[in-house]
């Protein structure tokens, strides 16, 4: 069982691609986080501030809802992709904990993935979890093997640069 | 997992001989049965250890720098072959390689990647500083932030535990 965390942008994308070429026909747990609204609140400082933030307050739970189903179909989606491209995935939401590498950790943990695969630089229609920052502490904090995919935009960028600094002065 | 693409070309694992070197050639093995991999060691002429770490031209003792260049070429391939034969053991099909590093071993391990075409880059990790710290060597971490191609990230046994142990204790950012 390997896990991909996956936003549904064309660089989490990329990686599903990587991932179903170097390990085909792998059992695969295409991973969507969505973030609870009270923890966004929270996070983003409006918690307590903000009075038009406040109207919304009984409404939380049906924004839950929203944010959960639109979660779990980015990652049907991405388990549809998946397993067009040759693994044996199925997708799964989680809401946000403490951090979205905790909580892509913590679904590691669960389905006890051998390997964590992680797009770079992803852009998603909505807010991304894949971005840089994700990457970087999800790989400082893994107690299981991560697999780092830049999006090809990167790839491309940084070849070329690697290509100019092995070239001799 | 099925049978490994035949169209792929050789996954590359950068090998030290340290137990995390070891870690992540057996993780390859379980992930990627059979796969082709080339095992890696880098090591770097006296001439660019002396440049990069100032003593150069500081008056110390003269020493055979071909003669010392020569032991860390037959070391750093004995290093690969100890690896590639792990790696047969596992079940994959290895070769051993050996690059001397101009550019710094980050950049040695990716420039050698882009001239053998590998899909994948494997680098095992112990922690920064060895034991005790759970943070990224910075040799991954630069070969990371460089990567024009998927990195693969094993922590060995015991960084593997120890951050498990913090993962249960305490919060993950980002």
């Amino acid at each position: 069982m390997i896990l991909v965390s996956y936003d549904g942008s064309a660089d989490a994308q990329a990686a599903i691609d990587h991932a179903a070429r170097l390990m085909p026909g792998t059992r695969t747990t295409v991973l969507t986080i969505w973030e609870p609204y009270i923890n966004m609140l929270s996070r983003t400082g409006s918690l307590g501030m903000d009075l038009g933030a406040a109207a919304f307050y009984g409404d939380a739970d049906r924004m839950d809802t929203a944010s959960r189903t639109a979660a779990q179909a980015t990652a049907d989606e991405g388990a549809t992709r998946a397993t067009a491209a040759g693994l044996v995935a199925e997708g799964r939401c989680e809401g946000r904990d403490v951090s979205v590498a905790a909580t892509i950790l913590a679904v590691a943990a669960d389905v006890d993935a051998a390997l964590v695969v992680l797009g770079t630089r992803g852009r998603g229609a909505v807010t991304s979890f894949v971005l840089g920052s994700v990457s970087h502490a999800v790989v400082q904090h893994a107690d299981r093997a991560v697999l780092v995919v830049p999006s090809p935009a990167l790839a491309e960028e940084r070849h070329s640069h690697l290509r100019r600094a092995s070239v001799p002065a | 997992m099925s049978a490994v693409d035949a169209a792929l070309r050789p996954v590359l694992v950068g090998c030290d001989g340290s137990a995390d070197a070891r870690a992540a050639i057996d993780h390859v093995a379980e992930l990627l049965p059979g796969a082709g991999v080339t095992i890696l060691t880098v090591w770097e002429p006296l001439a660019g250890t002396l440049m990069r770490t100032g003593p150069m031209g500081g008056g110390g003792q003269w020493v055979d720098v071909e003669k010392a260049d020569a032991a860390s070429a037959v070391t750093a391939l004995a290093c690969a072959t100890d690896g590639a034969e792990r790696a047969t053991a596992a079940g994959l099909d290895a070769r051993p390689l050996v690059v001397a590093s101009h550019d710094g071993v980050a950049v040695t391990i990716l420039a050698t990647a882009a001239d053998l075409d590998a899909p994948l880059v494997v680098l095992g990790t112990r922690g920064r500083g060895g034991v005790g710290s759970l943070l990224l060597g910075s040799v991954s971490q630069s070969v990371i932030h460089h990567a024009d191609r998927p990195v693969l990230v094993v922590p060995d046994a015991d960084l593997a535990r120890r951050r498990q142990e913090r993962l249960h204790a305490t919060t993950v950012p980002a």
